[in-house]
C-alpha cells in the first residue's frame, strides 16, 4: 500500500475512532437526560430503556416543587454571582496594579499571590472552618461568599492580560490628567473584555459546582447550595427513583451547560491561555 | 517598561482589598494551621496543650492514613497517565478536523467539565449499579461478566478514577490543542518532503514539541488528583471498607467526625509537603526548559 493510501486510511480510522469516542463521552449525559424523562417503571428495568416510551416532565416538576431545591438554586445563584462579580473586578484591579505599575515590594507581593495558588485548600480548611464558626458565619451567605472573594488565579490571569496593553495608551491618559482609578476604569478594564468574560465564567462555574466548603459549614436545610441539595436528594428515596434524581441533576447542570454552550469561545480561550502562559 | 506613577499610593490601594481578604481568610488560617498541629486541640473539650510532634507521629503511625495514601497515589497515577494519553490523542484528532466539526466535537468532550462533580458522580452511580446499571448491561451484552463497580474493593477506586477522567479530560484537551497550534507547520512540511508518514511525524515532531505542555498538564493533574474528595465521598463515602478512602477523606473524618483538629492539621501539613515536593519539581523543570 502506498504511503498516501495508508495515510488516508489512517485518517479515516482516526475520524471513526474520534467520533466513537465522542459518542462514548456523550453517553452519560444522554443517559441522564433520558432518564429524567422516564416513567418510574422504566428506570430500573432490564434491558434498559434507551428512549422513554412516553417522555414526561413529571420528574422535573416534582423536583422543582417537592424539595427545597428552589431555595438551593437561589442560594447557589446568589453566592456564585456575588463571588463572580466581586472577584472579577478585584482581580482586574490588582492585575492592573501589578502589570502597569512599579512599586516597592511588588515582586514579593506577587509571589505571595502565586503561593496561594500552590497551597491546597485542605491546608487552611480546618482553621478557616473554626474561624467561620467562631464568627457565627456558618449557615450564612457571609460564610459562603467572603472567604472565596479573592481569586489568585484571577489576579494572575488579569495581570498577564493587562501586561499586553500598550503603555502609550496610559501615558496619553495620564497626560490628559486622568486619575489612576480612571485609567483603570476607562482604559484598562474595557480593553480586557475576553479575559474578563472567561474569568467570569470560570469563577461562576467554580462556585456553582463547589462542594467541600459548603459541605463543611452549612447544616441548615434552607441554606444549602445545589451541590449539597443534590447529595441530600439522592439519599432521600427509599427506592431507586433515579428519574427524579436525574431530573435534579439536569436542573443543577443546566445553567453551567447553557452558559458554556453560549460562550464557548471565551471559555476555550481562557483555558488555552492558562496553558500557554504556564 | 513600567510606568512611573504620579500617585505612588495608587497601586497599593488597588491591591489592598486582595491582601486584606487573603490576610484574614488565607494567611491567618495557614499560620494557625501550623500552630494547631502542635497542640492537642479537639472540639470535644479536654485540655489544649502543646504536645510537640505527637500529632505528626499519630498520623504517620495510623495504618488507615497509609491506606488512604496508597489509594490516593494509585488513583492519581492512573488518573494522570490516562488523562494525558486520552487528551493528547483526542487533541490530535480534533486539530485535523474542519472548523465546524471541530468546535462541535470539542464541545462534546468539554461539556462534562462544566458539570458539578456531585452531579457527575450521581450519574455514574446510576450507571455503576450492579443489576440495572447500564455499564453492566453493556458488559453482559458483550459476553463479559458483571463487574462490582461499587462493591468490589479492588475495582471501586478505579470506578472513581474512570468517572473523574471522563469529566476532566476536556480541560486537558483544550490545553493540548493550544500546544499543538503552537507547533510550526514547516516541521511537518519538511518531514513530508523527506517521506515521513503520519505516525512517524507524530512520534518525532508532535510528541517532542508537546513536552512542555505535557509537563504542565501532568503536574496540574497530579495536584488536582491528589486532592480528590467530592467524588469519593458522594460515590461511596470512602467504602467499601477503606477502598476509596482518600487522604482528604481521611483528613475530613479526623477533623469532622472525631473532632481531632490538632491531628487533622498535622495530617494536612504532611499532605501539603507531599504536594509541595511535586510542585517544586515542576518549577525546577519549567525553569530548566526555559533556559
Amino acid at each position: 500500500m502506498t504511503t498516501r493510501a495508508f495515510e488516508r486510511l489512517l485518517r479515516i480510522l482516526g475520524y471513526v475512532l474520534l467520533t466513537a469516542l465522542g459518542l462514548v463521552f456523550f453517553f452519560p449525559l444522554y443517559w441522564m437526560l433520558v432518564t429524567a424523562f422516564k416513567d418510574m417503571s422504566e428506570v430500573i428495568v432490564v434491558p434498559p430503556v434507551f428512549f422513554p416510551a412516553k417522555p414526561s416532565f413529571d420528574s422535573i416538576v416534582a423536583v422543582l416543587t417537592e424539595f427545597s431545591f428552589k431555595r438551593a438554586f437561589l442560594n447557589s445563584g446568589i453566592v456564585s454571582l456575588a463571588v463572580m462579580l466581586f472577584s472579577v473586578f478585584n482581580s482586574a484591579l490588582a492585575g492592573f496594579a501589578f502589570a502597569k505599575y512599579t512599586f516597592r515590594g511588588q515582586k514579593v507581593l506577587f509571589m505571595l499571590i502565586l503561593s496561594t495558588m500552590m497551597i491546597p485548600f485542605q491546608m487552611i480548611m480546618i482553621p478557616l472552618y473554626m474561624m467561620i464558626v467562631g464568627l457565627q458565619w456558618n449557615d450564612s451567605y457571609l460564610g459562603l461568599i467572603v472567604p472565596s472573594l479573592v481569586s489568585s488565579f484571577g489576579i494572575f490571569l488579569m495581570r498577564q492580560f493587562m501586561d499586553s496593553l500598550p503603555n502609550e495608551m496610559f501615558d496619553a491618559g495620564r497626560i490628559d490628567g486622568c486619575s489612576d482609578f480612571r485609567l483603570f476604569m476607562q482604559l484598562a478594564f474595557p480593553n480586557v473584555k475576553p479575559a474578563l468574560s472567561a474569568l467570569c465564567i470560570f469563577l461562576f462555574m467554580f462556585q456553582w459546582n463547589s462542594f467541600l466548603w459548603p459541605f463543611l459549614i452549612i447544616n441548615k436545610n434552607d441554606m444549602r447550595t445545589l451541590s449539597l441539595a443534590l447529595t441530600m436528594y439522592q439519599n432521600m428515596f427509599t427506592g431507586p427513583q433515579y428519574n427524579k434524581v436525574m431530573a435534579a441533576n439536569l436542573i443543577v447542570i443546566a445553567p453551567t451547560l447553557l452558559i458554556f454552550l453560549c460562550l464557548q469561545r471565551n471559555f476555550v480561550q481562557g483555558i488555552a491561555l492558562t496553558g500557554m502562559k504556564a | 517598561m513600567k510606568k512611573r506613577t504620579r500617585n505612588p499610593i495608587a497601586p497599593y490601594l488597588f491591591i489592598a482589598p486582595s491582601f486584606l481578604l487573603l490576610g484574614v481568610f488565607f494567611f491567618a488560617p495557614l499560620v494557625f494551621s501550623v500552630v494547631l498541629s502542635f497542640f492537642n486541640w479537639t472540639l470535644t473539650g479536654g485540655e489544649r496543650v502543646f504536645i510537640g510532634l505527637t500529632n505528626y507521629t499519630n498520623v504517620l503511625t495510623n495504618s488507615t492514613f497509609w491506606i488512604s495514601m496508597k489509594n490516593t497515589v494509585l488513583y492519581a497515577a492512573f488518573y494522570v497517565i490516562c488523562i494525558n494519553v486520552l487528551a493528547i490523542l483526542i487533541a490530535n484528532g480534533l486539530v485535523g478536523l474542519t472548523k465546524r466539526y471541530r468546535q462541535f466535537m470539542t464541545a462534546i468532550f468539554f461539556m462534562p467539565y462544566v458539570c458539578s462533580m456531585v452531579a457527575v458522580t450521581i450519574i455514574w452511580k446510576y450507571m455503576y449499579q450492579p443489576g440495572y446499571g447500564i455499564l453492566n448491561y453493556f458488559l453482559r451484552q458483550l459476553g463479559f461478566n458483571q463487574v462490582g463497580w461499587l462493591t468490589d474493593s479492588n475495582v471501586v477506586i478505579w470506578s472513581v478514577a474512570m468517572m473523574s477522567i471522563w469529566r476532566d479530560t476536556g480541560f486537558y484537551v483544550i490545553i493540548y490543542i493550544a500546544g499543538l497550534m503552537g507547533i510550526s507547520q514547516t516541521y511537518y512540511e519538511a518531514a513530508r518532503v523527506d517521506g515521513a508518514n503520519a505516525l512517524s511525524q507524530f512520534r518525532h515532531i508532535t510528541l517532542p514539541m508537546l513536552t512542555n505542555t505535557t509537563f504542565f498538564n501532568s503536574l496540574f493533574a497530579i495536584i488536582v488528583a491528589l486532592q480528590v474528595f467530592d467524588q469519593a465521598w458522594v460515590l461511596t463515602k470512602g467504602g467499601p471498607g477503606y477502598a476509596t478512602r482518600t487522604v482528604v477523606l481521611h483528613l475530613y473524618e479526623t477533623a469532622f467526625k472525631f473532632y481531632r483538629m490538632g491531628e487533622a492539621s498535622a495530617n494536612a501539613i504532611i499532605f501539603f509537603f507531599f504536594i509541595m515536593i511535586l510542585t517544586a519539581i515542576r518549577f525546577y523543570f519549567s525553569k530548566r526548559i526555559e533556559e
